[in-house]
């Protein structure tokens, strides 16, 4: 099943989600608890200023040493003292200290002192009502700092076990670190909501070449081969990608337009002798025929036959030599059997048009593909010998030498102009209809040899001229051990 | 009625002629271009048969350098059966074309109606009083009854029809019915002419004495 959560930009995407989701978290924690601490000890320390100039108030005499930043620390007054003068204090009702700690307004200050059992034995008049201090164990002797609600307490203890007492209301302190709390997972919500847009963005604009990659291939495997990826022009990895497979692409187009032109003339090629053989016998039955019209009737068919099987046969040696570029079929063979070889099966047609085959052939050896060049060799001398008018000479030259391998086949026939000379290496490409189309020939002949040329890296050429006999040159390159050719009618 | 066909291709040129031979056509041929356009340009056919793909002068060359001269009816034959291929032929003035490898019989359908659409004649149907043609199938009946006619013969029937009530000079019927290949010093047209008389009646086919025959 196709869920778009199994793409790559959900992976990422959640995954970078929950990667940012738990550092904001982490983060947003630490600078709460740090600011939590730091506003306690904010309100510590106002407890601590406070009781400060309580015990100031309250000890006139006493010099307390040092500036304000070593009040923290002050020698602690006994509890029993501060009991005794409280106690004094009380008595006076226009008592200063007694005026400071009687306000209920928000962050006022009270304190409370008691004994061990935790009742009251004196305490300000904004004591918070209903609290209670729980009795004690004897021997617990320090200080302790603690909330009581939405109240910031201190305790101090003394030996005889009375206990003091001061408090602070934090509930406005406490209101804003809520507040804060609030606000800075707001803001890491925001944050968070922001990478993951961004982030969506970002890994949608990386991955576009990937969507555009596959739409061009699907609109080419559609048929369209003139679909091209676009890319941006930037160097990413995926425009690299784009770029190298546009170029596949442009490969595979052409590939399918010589495929198409090679289709295209090949069946352009067959329709003339499928015509001929389709009205012939159309017209042969329509009505009863003396024996001798059918007889010219069947020739005419079979000549057209035969058109179509040689040029099936030299269609398929040239797809066969189009497909090959593989070493499988190359093997150490020598030129020079090869020319001898196919000298053999083609004395016949020299003789039957009274052509003289002069030779010089030097031992070539090479490694090759021997059926292939021998389709080589017996098209150029086939066609020298054919497109002769008769009782000429056709002569063979076979040189070893360095860097190439070079084989000539020269007549002294009718030559060929130069305006054909690239043209008549072109499939189907004939110079004279009338002779070479009522002669078997294909009009592949040539293209073939320069196609088999090339597969072994050789060079084809013709020189040529009329009047003046023509020259075919094949060269096959030795560095490669492979071959060259030139080709001169 | 005499046509020209303009074929590279031996047997298929062999072949087209002897076609329309045994169709009642008086065929011309050329090999090449250069012999078609020359033949075309002479201006006595009713209509050619010109291949596209020629070496040296192709089809569409021959076609647009006959056209400013003759109006011939020209069929193009083609192995190329692409729509720009089709547009160009049109454009060049081609009547009609056919596409590689064709039916013989389609192929001599159309150039005999190019031939009835060039004449002006529209109709397939002509009536010479009691004798009837009908120029589709090829066939003439007298008086309701079917009458067997050569080819010739029906070739010379339907040329002097078309030209009802005109006198046709011997040297006209000889050069539109009658090809390269027949003896025109020889007396075939008479022959044919009397057979016509045989077989439809003796006056349906009158003769201006110096001048040629006409139908009424």
């Amino acid at each position: 099943m196709k869920l778009p959560t199994n793409s790559i930009r959900w992976h990422l995407q959640i995954w970078y989600a929950s990667l940012l989701l738990i550092a904001l978290a982490g983060l947003s924690f630490t600078v709460l608890r740090l600011s939590r601490i730091h506003r306690i000890r904010q309100l510590d320390q106002q407890i601590t200023d406070q009781q400060r100039f309580f015990f100031k108030s309250l000890f006139p005499e006493k010099k307390l040493t040092g500036p304000s930043a070593e009040s923290n620390k002050p020698a602690p007054p006994d509890p029993k003292e501060i009991y005794r003068r409280l106690q004094a204090e009380h008595q006076n009702p226009t008592s200063e200290i007694l005026q400071a700690f009687s306000g209920t307004e928000p962050g006022f200050f009270y304190f409370a002192i008691s004994d061990r059992d935790g009742s009251i034995l004196l305490s300000s008049k904004n004591f918070p009502e209903g609290f209670v201090f729980p009795s004690e164990a004897r021997g617990e002797d320090f200080d302790t700092q603690y909330f009581k609600g939405t109240y910031r307490e201190h305790l101090r203890r003394g030996p005889p076990g009375i206990r003091v007492y001061f408090g602070m209301d934090a509930s406005e302190v406490l209101k804003e670190m809520d507040q804060f709390a609030v606000s800075i997972t707001l803001f890491a919500a925001g944050i968070w909501l922001v990478g993951l847009a961004g982030g969506w963005w970002i890994v949608g604009r990386a991955l576009r070449p990937v969507q555009e990659i596959s739409a061009t291939a699907v609109a080419i495997a559609e048929g369209n081969l003139d679909q091209r990826i676009e890319w941006a022009g930037n160097q990413s990895e995926l425009n690299q990608l784009a770029q190298v497979l546009n170029h596949t692409f442009d490969e595979l187009a052409s590939a399918m337009e010589r495929q198409r032109q090679f289709t295209g003339n090949a069946s352009h090629e067959l329709r003339t002798p499928l015509t001929v053989i389709l009205s012939e016998t159309q017209r042969m039955l329509k009505r009863d025929r003396a024996p001798g019209e059918y007889r010219e009737s069947m020739e005419i068919c079979q000549q057209a036959g035969l058109r179509m099987k040689v040029l099936v046969e030299g269609l398929l040696l040239l797809a066969r030599q189009e497909n090959q570029n593989s070493a499988e079929s190359r093997m150490p063979c020598n030129l020079q059997n090869i020319v001898e070889q196919s000298l053999n099966t083609l004395g016949h047609l020299a003789a039957e048009r009274d052509m003289k085959i002069i030779t010089d052939l030097a031992s070539a050896p090479l490694v090759a593909d021997a059926a292939a060049l021998r389709i080589l060799v017996d098209n150029l001398v086939e066609n020298a010998i054919s497109h002769h008018p008769g009782g000429g000479t056709v002569t063979l030259t076979l040189k070893n030498t360095e860097p190439a391998i070079q084989f000539e086949v020269a007549d002294d026939g009718p030559g060929i102009d130069p305006a054909y000379h690239d043209k008549i290496f072109e499939r189907f490409y004939q110079l004279d209809t009338s002779r070479s189309r009522g002669g078997g020939h294909s009009g592949l002949g040539l293209a073939l040899v320069k196609r088999i040329a090339e597969n072994h890296q050789g060079t084809c050429s013709l020189h040529s001229a009329p009047g003046k006999g023509s020259r075919f040159t094949v060269q096959f390159s030795k560095q490669t051990g492979e071959g060259s050719a030139s080709l001169q009618i | 009625m005499r046509i020209l066909v303009v074929e590279d291709d031996e047997l298929l040129r062999r072949t087209l002629v002897a076609t329309f031979r045994d169709e009642g056509f008086a065929v011309d041929d050329a090999e090449d271009g250069e012999e078609g356009l020359y033949k075309l340009t002479e201006g006595i056919y009713d209509a050619a048969v010109l291949d596209v793909m020629m070496p040296e002068l192709d089809g569409w060359q021959v076609l647009e350098q006959a056209r400013p001269k003759v109006d011939t009816p020209v069929l193009m034959l083609t192995a190329k059966d692409t729509v720009p291929d089709r547009i160009k032929g049109l454009n060049l003035g081609a009547d009609d074309y056919l596409i590689k490898p064709f039916d013989a019989d389609e192929l001599v359908a159309r150039i005999r109606a190019l031939v009835r659409r060039a004449s002006g004649q529209s109709q397939s149907i002509l009536n010479l009083h009691e004798v009837r043609l009908n120029t589709s199938m090829r066939k003439v009946e007298k008086a309701g009854t079917e009458v067997e006619l050569t080819p010739r013969e029906y070739s010379l029937l339907e040329y002097l029809a078309l030209h009802r009530g005109e006198v046709v000079s011997r040297t006209l019927l000889y050069e539109r019915l009658f090809d390269e290949n027949d003896d025109s010093l020889s007396n075939l047209l008479d022959v044919h002419v009397s057979n016509l008389r045989k077989k439809l009646g003796k006056d349906l086919i009158q003769t201006r004495r110096g001048h040629g025959y006409f139908v009424e």
